[in-house]
C-alpha cells in the first residue's frame, strides 16, 4: 500500500507546491484503486443527485396525499410503489435524502465542533483538566450514542433540529477521545516542544500546530461517523422520536410502513434499503479515505 | 493477587464515578424540560393539585445539588419514583420487564460473539484470498445496517414467507430466534473486523513461529496460541460495543413487540413520562457499565500479564 | 564423505511487491553433513535467515512469497511436501531455535506448557509424564529450579531463561538437525557465552547437526566446523572454518573479518566493508558486491557476469571473477593483522 505523509509539519513549509500535487494525485489513485471505496462514492454521490435534483427528476409530490392511489404495487408509474397516503414512494426517498445527508452532515459536524476542542484540550493540557474531561467522556460514553440521542430528545422533543442535535451529541465522546489522542501524540512532536519552549502562548500551539496536524485523522473520523449518526437519526425516526411525518425522512417513513409488512412489504423494503444504502456508502468511502490518508486508524 | 484487587478497586472506583455522573446528568436534564417539568411530567389532564403533588414529590421546588442527593438518597433504599403514567412505581415496572431485555441482550451478545469471531478467524487464516473478502463485505454490510430494517426483513422472509417462526412477542423458545440474530449482526460485524485484524497482527507473531516448528497442527496454532493472544482486543470489543447493542436492544424490542424495558422507554418517552425515562435509562447505563467490569476481569483470565500491571 | 543430513540445491525465495520483486535468497545451494556444526554467517538483509526458515516453510505464507528449488532431507523434499507430512518433520527432526527469545514465547501460557506442548506434538503421553520429561529438559539446559520454573509464565524469566527454555524445546525430541538463528544477538554479553555452552552441550547429547546462523564471526570461529557466506541473498564463499579464515578467497569474507574487532588494522583490508547491503528488490547487476567491492577496482565483468560459486580447493569455494588475486594478498595481509594482535 501507498501511504502517502500526510499533514505538512507545522515548522516549515519545506514541501514545493509540485510534490504535494504529486503526492495527492498519488493518493487519488489508491483511493481509486479501492473498488469499495469508489463503490461508496458512487453511491453517494447518486443520492446526492437524487436529492438535489428531486423536483427535476419526479413530477410527484412527496408529501400529497391521494388515497385512492394508496399502496400501489411497483409500476411504471410508480417506480417503487406508494405508500398508506398513496404518496409515490421514490419520490418521497428522494426528497429524504434531503433530510438525511443534511442530518448525518451536520449532526457529525456538531459533534466535531464540541468534542475535538475538548479532546485538544484534555490531551494537550493533562493534569486535572483532562481528568474532567475523561470523566464527561466516559460518562457519555456510559449512555452510548442510541440511548444518548432518546435521552436528549425525551428532553428536548422531537423534530428535526432535534434530531441533529440528538444524533451529534450521540458522538461527542468517540470524537473526544480520538481528538485526546492526536494531542497526546502530536504533545511529543519537536515543533511543538519547541513552540512550547519558545513560549508561544498555549492555545497559539494548540491551533497552530496540534489541531491543524489532527485534522486529517478528524476528517476521516468524521467521515467513519456520519453513517452512525444517520443510522441514529433514522432510528430515532422509527420509534416515531425523530424527524415528524409528513415529512419524508427515511427512517419515519420506514416506522410508518412498518404495519403494513403483511399486505404492502414494498413499503418498508425501500426506505430501508435507502437507508442502508447512505450508511454504506459513508462506511466505504470513510475505510478507503482511512486506508489513504491514515493506515494508522486502521481498527 | 495484590497487584490484582488495587487494579480491580480502582476499576470500580471509576465505575462508580461516572454512575454518580449518570445519575447527576439524569436529574440535570430535567431543568431542560420545556415549562414547567412538573406540568410535562402529570400530563396535559392533571390538575393543578396533581402538578403540585408531582412538583413536590420529586423534589423540582430544591436546587439541582438537592434533587442530585435526593435521587441518590431514593436510589440507595431502592426508590427511582413513580411512573407519571401509571402511578406505578418505576423499580417494580422495571424488575417486571428487565429479564427480558436481559435475556434478548445475552443471546444477542452470544450470537455476536460466536458468529464474529469465527467470520474474523476465517478472514485472517485466509487473508487477502475470496473469503476474506466475503467476510470484510459482511462486515461492512453488518456495520451499516439498520436493526430495525433487518428486523423487519427478517419477519418478512420468517415469518411471513417461510412461515418459520412467530412474528413477534415473547411466548415460546422460538419467538426468541429472530430477535436475537437481529439484535446480533451488529456486534458480530464489530467483533469479526476486530478479531480479523488482532488474528492477521497475532499469525504475523515469533511466538506463532516457534508453535508452528514445533509441528503441531495448525488448528491448535491458530485456536490455542493466536485466538488466545488476540482475546484481550476482542473482549475490550466486546464490552464496547454492549453499549451500541444496548441501543439496538431498544430498536428490536419496539420492531418484535418484545415486553422489555427497550420498548417500556420508547413509551415513556412519547408519553413524556420522565421519572420512567430515568428510571430505564439509569438501567441501561448500569448494564453497559457492569458488563464492562467483567470484562476487565476477564482479561486477567485470559492473559496472566495483566495481574502484574495492577 | 558421508550422506548429508540435508542438501538445499538451487533455493530462491522472492516476494513479490506491488511495483518490484524482493530476491531474498537466489539459487542458493550447500549441504549440511551428520554431527556437524555449519555456520552461516552474513550482513542482516544476506537471506541467512530466509534461506533456513523457507525450508521448514515457517515464513508467512502469502500470494506474494515464491520459493523455488529443492531441499532434501531423509529422501525427501521439504518444499515439496504436504503440510501433514511436513507437521511430522518440523520439531522432530528439525527443530527451531529461535532469534529473539522475548517474543518467540507464547505469552498467555506457562513455559512447561509449551514446552510440553513440543513433544506431545510427536510422543503423545500422560500429564505427568510430559512433565518429568519436560522438567528434566529444564535442567540440562541449565534452570536452577527446573520444577519452579516449569510452572511459571514466559514474562516471569529472564531473557537468558527464555532462550535455554527454547533450546529446552528445540531438543525436546531428539532432532537430527537443529536451526539456530542468532540465538545470542538478543542477549547480554555475559550471558552469549553461557547459551553457547549449552547449545553446544544439547547438541552433543543429541547429536545433532547444528545450523549456526549469526553474523557474528567470532562465533562462527568458535563453534563451526564449517561456514557458508551469503550476501544478497546469494552464497559468496564457503568451506572449512580453518580454510575460510586462514585463506579467505572473498573479498566479502575479508571485509567481514575487517570488521571484527582487531587493533592496528590501518592495511585497506582490514577496516568495515564501505556502503551498506543492497536493496534486495534492486540488487546490482553482475556480482552483487561489485559496488562495494575493494577488488573489483571498476573492472568490467563484475558489473555484468554473476561469478559462479568455483571450487578453489578441496572443499573450499569462492564466488568471485578474481579470487586468486586475494591468494597471496590475502594471506599476507592477515599474517600481518595476526602480528600485530
Amino acid at each position: 500500500m501507498a501511504e502517502i505523509a500526510v499533514p505538512e509539519s507545522g515548522g516549515g513549509g519545506g514541501d514545493s507546491l509540485a510534490r504535494r500535487e504529486r503526492a495527492q494525485l498519488r493518493g487519488l489513485r489508491t483511493l481509486l484503486r479501492n473498488k469499495a471505496a469508489v463503490f461508496g462514492i458512487l453511491v453517494l454521490l447518486l443520492f446526492a443527485v437524487l436529492a438535489a435534483a428531486a423536483p427535476l427528476l419526479t413530477s410527484y409530490d412527496p408529501t400529497e396525499q391521494s388515497l385512492s392511489d394508496a399502496f400501489l404495487k411497483p409500476s411504471g408509474a410508480h417506480l417503487l410503489g406508494t405508500d398508506n397516503l398513496g404518496r409515490d414512494i421514490l419520490a418521497r426517498i428522494m426528497y429524504g435524502g434531503r433530510y438525511t445527508l443534511m442530518i448525518g452532515v451536520l449532526a457529525v459536524s456538531l459533534a466535531t465542533a464540541i468534542g475535538v476542542p475538548l479532546g485538544l484540550i484534555s490531551g494537550y493540557l493533562g493534569g486535572w483538566v483532562d481528568m474532567v474531561i475523561q470523566r464527561i467522556a466516559d460518562i457519555m460514553l456510559a449512555f452510548n450514542p442510541f440511548l444518548l440521542a432518546l435521552l436528549l430528545v425525551a428532553v428536548i422533543g422531537v423534530g428535526l433540529k432535534s434530531v441533529i442535535i440528538a444524533a451529534g451529541f450521540g458522538v461527542v465522546p468517540q470524537f473526544i477521545r480520538l481528538a485526546r489522542g492526536q494531542a497526546l501524540s502530536l504533545r511529543e512532536e519537536v515543533y511543538v516542544q519547541a513552540a512550547d519552549a519558545f513560549g508561544s502562548k498555549r492555545m497559539t500551539t494548540l491551533r497552530r500546530h496540534i489541531l491543524r496536524n489532527s485534522l486529517t485523522p478528524i476528517v476521516v473520523f468524521a467521515t467513519l461517523n456520519i453513517g452512525l449518526t444517520v443510522l441514529v437519526a433514522a432510528g430515532l425516526g422509527f420509534l416515531g422520536l425523530g424527524v415528524q411525518s409528513p415529512t419524508p425522512e427515511w427512517g419515519t417513513m420506514l416506522g410508518e410502513a412498518r404495519e403494513y409488512i403483511f399486505y404492502a412489504s414494498y413499503t418498508s423494503t425501500f426506505p430501508g434499503l435507502a437507508i442502508f444504502l447512505v450508511v454504506l456508502g459513508f462506511n466505504l468511502a470513510g475505510d478507503g479515505l482511512r486506508d489513504v490518508l491514515d493506515p494508522s486508524l486502521r481498527a | 493477587m495484590r497487584g490484582l484487587s488495587t487494579y480491580l478497586m480502582g476499576r470500580l472506583v471509576a465505575a462508580v464515578i461516572t454512575l454518580l455522573g449518570v445519575s447527576f446528568v439524569l436529574v440535570a436534564l430535567i431543568q431542560f424540560l420545556p415549562g414547567d417539568p412538573a406540568r410535562v411530567i402529570a400530563g396535559l389532564r392533571a390538575t393543578p393539585e396533581q402538578v403540585a403533588r408531582i412538583r413536590q414529590q420529586m423534589g423540582l421546588d430544591e436546587s439541582v445539588p438537592v434533587q442530585f442527593w435526593r435521587f441518590l438518597e431514593h436510589l440507595f433504599h431502592g426508590n427511582m419514583g413513580t411512573s407519571a403514567r401509571t402511578g406505578d412505581s418505576v423499580v417494580s415496572e422495571i424488575t417486571a420487564r428487565l429479564p427480558f431485555t436481559l435475556e434478548l441482550a445475552i443471546l444477542g451478545t452470544l450470537v455476536g460473539v460466536v458468529a464474529g469471531i469465527t467470520l474474523g478467524v476465517i478472514a485472517a487464516t485466509h487473508k487477502d484470498r475470496l473469503l476474506d473478502s466475503f467476510v470484510s463485505m459482511v462486515g461492512v454490510m453488518g456495520i451499516s445496517m439498520p436493526v430495525y430494517w433487518l428486523g423487519i426483513l427478517l419477519i418478512m422472509l420468517f415469518s411471513v414467507k417461510l412461515q418459520m417462526l412467530p412474528v413477534s412477542g415473547a411466548a415460546t423458545l422460538s419467538s426468541l430466534v429472530l430477535p436475537s440474530v437481529t439484535l446480533g449482526v451488529f456486534s458480530m460485524a464489530i467483533i469479526a473486523r476486530m478479531t480479523r485484524s488482532t488474528m492477521i497482527d497475532e499469525l504475523g507473531q515469533d511466538y506463532v513461529r516457534t508453535v508452528r516448528a514445533k509441528g503441531v497442527v495448525e488448528r491448535v496454532v491458530v485456536y490455542r496460541h493466536a485466538l488466545r493472544n488476540a482475546f484481550v482486543p476482542i473482549l475490550t470489543v466486546i464490552g464496547l460495543q454492549f453499549g451500541t447493542l444496548l441501543g439496538g436492544a431498544v430498536l428490536t424490542e419496539t420492531v418484535f413487540a418484545w415486553p422489555g424495558i427497550g420498548r417500556l422507554l420508547v413509551d415513556s418517552i412519547s408519553a413524556r413520562d420522565y421519572p420512567m425515562v430515568q428510571g430505564i435509562v439509569f438501567v441501561f447505563a448500569a448494564m453497559f457499565i457492569v458488563v464492562n467490569i467483567i470484562t476487565d476481569l476477564l482479561y486477567t483470565v485470559v492473559d496472566p500479564r495483566v495481574r502484574l500491571y495492577g | 564423505m558421508t550422506e548429508p543430513v540435508m542438501s538445499i540445491q538451487d533455493l530462491s525465495v522472492r516476494f513479490r511487491t506491488h511495483d518490484s520483486v524482493v530476491r531474498a535468497v537466489d539459487k542458493v545451494s550447500f549441504d549440511v553433513y551428520p554431527g556437524e556444526t555449519l555456520g552461516v554467517v552474513g550482513e542482516s538483509g544476506s537471506g541467512k535467515s530466509v534461506t533456513m526458515l523457507s525450508i521448514l516453510r515457517l515464513l508467512q505464507e502469502s500470494k506474494r512469497l515464491e520459493t523455488s528449488g529443492h531441499a532434501w532431507f531423509d529422501g525427501q523434499d521439504l518444499l515439496a511436501l504436504r503440510q501433514k507430512d511436513l507437521r511430522a518433520i518440523r520439531g522432530r527432526d528439525i527443530a527451531l531455535v529461535p532469534q529473539d527469545p522475548m517474543t518467540c514465547l507464547d505469552p498467555v501460557f506457562k513455559v512447561g506448557n509449551q514446552l510440553s506442548e513440543a513433544i506431545k506434538a510427536h510422543f503423545p503421553g500422560s500429564r505427568g509424564s510430559l512433565r518429568r520429561k519436560g522438567v528434566e529438559l529444564l535442567d540440562l539446559v541449565g534452570l536452577p529450579q527446573p520444577d519452579r520454573q516449569y510452572d511459571q509464565y514466559p514474562h516471569e524469566y529472564s531473557g537468558g531463561m527464555r532462550q535455554r527454555a527454547m533450546i529446552a524445546m528445540g531438543v525436546a525430541n531428539d532432532p537430527k538437525l537443529i536451526i539456530a538463528d542468532e540465538p545470542t544477538t538478543a542477549l547480554d554479553v555475559t550471558i552469549q557465552a553461557q547459551i553457547m555452552d549449552v547449545l553446544r552441550e544439547a547438541q552433543r547429547e543429541s547429536n545433532a547437526s547444528l545450523v549456526l546462523i549469526t553474523h557474528d564471526l567470532g562465533l562462527i570461529a568458535e563453534m563451526a566446523d564449517r561456514v557458508v557466506v551469503m550476501y544478497a541473498g546469494h552464497v559468496v564463499e564457503t568451506g572449512d572454518v580453518a580454510t575460510i579464515f586462514a585463506h579467505p578467497r572473498h573479498p566479502y569474507t575479508l571485509g567481514l573479518m575487517g570488521s571484527l574487532p582487531q587493533t592496528g588494522g590501518d592495511e585497506k583490508w582490514l577496516r568495515p566493508i564501505p556502503g551498506s547491503p543492497p536493496n534486495l528488490a534492486a540488487v546490482p547487476s553482475g556480482c552483487p558486491f561489485h559496488p562495494r567491492c575493494l577488488l573489483s577496482k571498476g573492472r568490467e565483468i563484475c558489473r555484468t557476469d554473476l561469478p559462479a560459486l568455483d571450487t578453489v580447493e578441496g572443499s573450499h569455494r569462492s564466488a568471485c571473477h578474481f579470487k586468486e588475486e586475494l591468494a597471496d594478498e590475502a594471506a599476507q595481509l592477515l599474517a600481518q593483522a595476526e602480528q600485530i594482535t
